[in-house]
């Protein structure tokens, strides 16, 4: 107790003496100790659920074991084998390009819907505030739910889609959406395109509703149509949003695996292989975990590459 | 003061946690098992009869049936082998198919030692050996079955024809009741396993051998035939696009006159069918002059188990497999089992008798002793299912695409 007060009186004594010097005027080496104390539980709770996994698929991904005990996976040989296995294998190349177009048909589609609402959104009309809200759903709606009604909605012979265009002369016989090779990515990509667009809608309407209504004014006095207005006006305003909305668009979709899984399972004929269904494969078909985790570190590395050099660029056109 | 306290406390808590070990350790030893079938009809009772008659043999012991949905169940299990931490006994669904990777990973205990000293040795039938493989028994087999044809007797007497004992007839009654929005028969058509399934169950059922002296046989005719005869009836006679939850739904609301099934689907059939077309479904004998079967439901010991976890583990497998549980499973799941002369519960009625006379004599699509499938099913699978949906879309002959995927298995050195 006594040593307590001690302390107390000495620090108050040195308050006392310098009573400018703030917390932020303690040394760095102070500074930096109590700021690692703050951030140590975060960053162990982080490290735990982020890096632990990561780099136990980096090290299964050069372990020459394909399955087994992680205690019997740690102590096997190093190897580079499985990334020569899966890079020269031509599914992994086929799959990287139904990957690519799945991102970009979906990303696409989904961002001219996005878009399209918006601008609609944007405008002041009657039950505006319901419409923003109808048009959002989408979103809300989980995933599992979204699968389950479009695979009854896409089903061949009792689905709704058929009987509609059955309906309407559209189709003459049962299209199999699923299990046509010809159709199954573009029946993997409308729901995706569904699930999505809502993303888009919200960010550019964000963006929208930033430009200055004076603008518009202006260039309508100038004799400027609605083509002109959008290419002058609200595509340089909005670029920038719709760009990171893109990136982080096509990300949340190079990882899509839940609705392809159900409803396709990355057939027929490997027609909806994407990445993210091959990996689950090869681990879980295959059980070629080690392939698997090369290819999940493989993903993770084109991934970071497209980011990091998307920021790259991203910052080049900010500085022009 | 202080330190005094500290070693006081210290010692309680290590005295506390020492005393509640040893209290749990004496109160129940927990014994988990695996399983995609506690809600099954059926087979949830079935469970809790074999849960309660282990504890009751073998008190301080609770039985923890832990339930994973089966689309998760091969995926949750292999994890749960890599992590080390396996339940006590793994009910395997598909021996055939499941079995080899998990053994071959060196997940499953050898248990030739233990089946020696019972009577699983000598009275279990030749398909026990979906639970072996490279001449190593990995657990014990509990069904094996043939396929059942599924009929709506109402459709036939609507249309006036008999249900069809051959293959000509089959096709007669596909086509002749294939109107005003029902289908003669239903198929699985995705992009499982079950799709490939459905179609050789076609072939075995014809008499036909995909695989032969250890080669391919695909461009066998009787093979083609069957393949033949399986598309017709997918392209023309059968609903688009059917999973295999969607094609018992459509034959249990009345959509379909006739399907081929496992005969655990039967108890579903009281539980999932309209109440007016219940009790027009029933059971006949395949229209094959062959009937396929298949083998399911093994139950294995993880290889990380301890000693004490290992001999619970087999009590609990031979307790499963003594004739009390197998004529229990029988009767609550009217599905036939692997031990031979238990299945009277099946005799007494007209549909169930179908069951009994069907496992009889079922040959089963993928032989145990054809390894190279096996042990690389998913890449085979794969070729075959390809090759199935070119053939089903229409796009090549069926021998040619049956020769191209013999081409394509030798160059990917599959052999069977």
């Amino acid at each position: 107790m006594t040593r307590v007060a001690e302390t107390a009186a000495l620090g108050g004594a040195a308050a006392l003496a310098r009573p400018v010097r703030a917390r932020h005027g303690a040394t760095p080496q102070e500074g930096y100790g109590f700021a690692l104390a703050l951030l140590a539980p975060s960053s162990a709770l982080i490290g735990a659920l982020l890096l632990v996994p990561l780099v136990l698929l980096l090290i299964i991904s050069f372990k020459s074991v394909k399955l087994g005990n992680i205690a019997l996976i740690l102590k096997a040989d190093f190897t580079w084998g499985n990334y020569f296995r899966v890079l020269s294998d031509p599914a992994t190349w086929h799959s990287l390009s139904i990957s690519g177009t799945y991102i970009a048909g979906s990303s696409i589609i989904a961002f001219g819907l996005g878009l399209a609402t918006a601008l609609i959104l944007n405008e002041k009309f009657p039950a505006q505030r319901l419409f923003r809200t109808l048009i959002l759903l989408p979103w809300a709606v989980p995933g599992i739910t979204a699968t389950i009604a479009f695979l009854w909605i896409l089903q061949p012979s009792f689905g709704v889609l058929n009987f509609l265009l059955r309906t309407l002369g559209l189709a003459t016989q049962d299209i199999n959406w699923f299990g046509d090779s010809r159709l199954a990515l573009a029946a993997v990509i409308f729901p995706t395109v569904w699930k999505t667009y809502p993303f888009f809608t919200i960010m550019l309407l964000a963006a929208l509703q930033t430009i200055p209504r004076e603008l518009y004014e202006a260039a309508s006095i100038d004799g400027a149509n609605r083509r002109r207005q959008f290419q002058w006006i609200t595509w340089p305003s909005i670029r920038r949003y719709a760009i990171v909305a893109l990136v982080f668009n096509a990300m949340y979709v190079f990882r899509e695996f839940d609705f392809i899984y159900a409803s396709t399972k990355g057939g027929p004929q490997g027609a909806t292989d994407t990445i993210a269904i091959r990996i689950y494969n090869l681990a879980f078909e295959a059980f070629d975990m080690a392939a698997a985790s090369a290819l999940g570190v493989l993903t993770f590395v084109i991934v970071a590459i497209s980011v990091l050099g998307f920021v790259r660029w991203q910052m080049k056109v900010e500085q022009r | 003061m202080t330190t005094a306290f500290v070693r006081w406390f210290g010692l309680a808590l290590g005295a506390s946690m020492m005393a509640g070990s040893l209290i749990s350790g004496a109160v129940a030893k927990d014994l988990t098992v695996t399983t995609w079938t506690a809600t099954s009809p059926g087979l949830k009772d079935w469970w809790k009869v074999i849960e309660e008659k282990f504890e009751k043999a073998n008190p301080g012991v609770d039985v923890k049936i832990e339930n994973i949905a089966f689309g998760d169940y091969i995926r949750t299990l292999t994890t749960r082998f890599v992590a080390g931490s396996a339940p006590s006994i793994v009910h395997v669904p598909l021996p055939t198919i499941n079995l080899p990777a998990w053994a071959e990973a060196g997940f499953l205990k050898n248990v030739d030692d233990r089946i020696a000293g019972t009577d699983i040795a000598t009275k279990w039938p030749d398909n026990q050996a979906a639970m072996s493989w490279k001449g190593v028994n990995y657990g014990v087999l509990l069904v094996h079955y043939g396929y059942v044809f599924f009929v709506n007797e109402k459709m036939f007497k609507d249309a006036g024809i008999a249900i069809p004992t051959n293959k000509d007839e089959l096709l007669a009654a596909a086509k002749a009741l294939t109107k005003d929005s029902k289908y003669g028969f239903a198929i699985t058509d995705d992009n499982t396993v079950n799709f490939m399934r459905d179609a050789l169950e076609f072939v075995s059922g014809l008499g036909g051998q995909w695989a032969k002296d250890g080669a391919w046989n695909f461009t066998d005719p009787t093979v083609v035939e069957a393949i033949d005869l399986w598309r017709e009836i997918g392209q023309k006679y059968a609903p688009r696009g059917t999973d295999i939850n969607a094609k018992r739904q459509a034959f249990y609301d009345g959509n379909v006159a006739m399907m081929i099934e496992n005969p655990s689907v039967w108890p579903n059939v009281a539980a999932a069918a309209k109440p007016d077309v219940v009790g027009d479904l029933h059971l006949a004998t395949m229209p094959f002059k062959v009937v396929p079967g298949d083998v399911s439901h093994g139950f294995s010991i993880p290889q990380e188990a301890d000693a004490e976890t290992v001999k619970l583990a087999w009590a609990f497998t031979e307790m499963a497999a003594s004739p009390d549980l197998m004529r229990s499973y029988v009767e609550l799941v009217k599905s036939p089992v692997a031990r031979p002369g238990v299945d009277e519960a099946l005799l007494k009625d007209r549909d169930t008798i179908v069951i009994a006379k069907s496992a009889e004599n079922a040959q089963v699509l993928v032989p145990n002793e054809y390894y190279g499938v096996r042990k690389n099913y998913a890449a085979f699978s794969t070729e075959l299912t390809n090759t199935l949906r070119t053939i089903l879309q229409g796009q090549a002959s069926t021998k040619e695409a049956l020769a191209g995927l013999k081409e394509r298995l030798n160059a990917k050195g599959i052999t069977p």
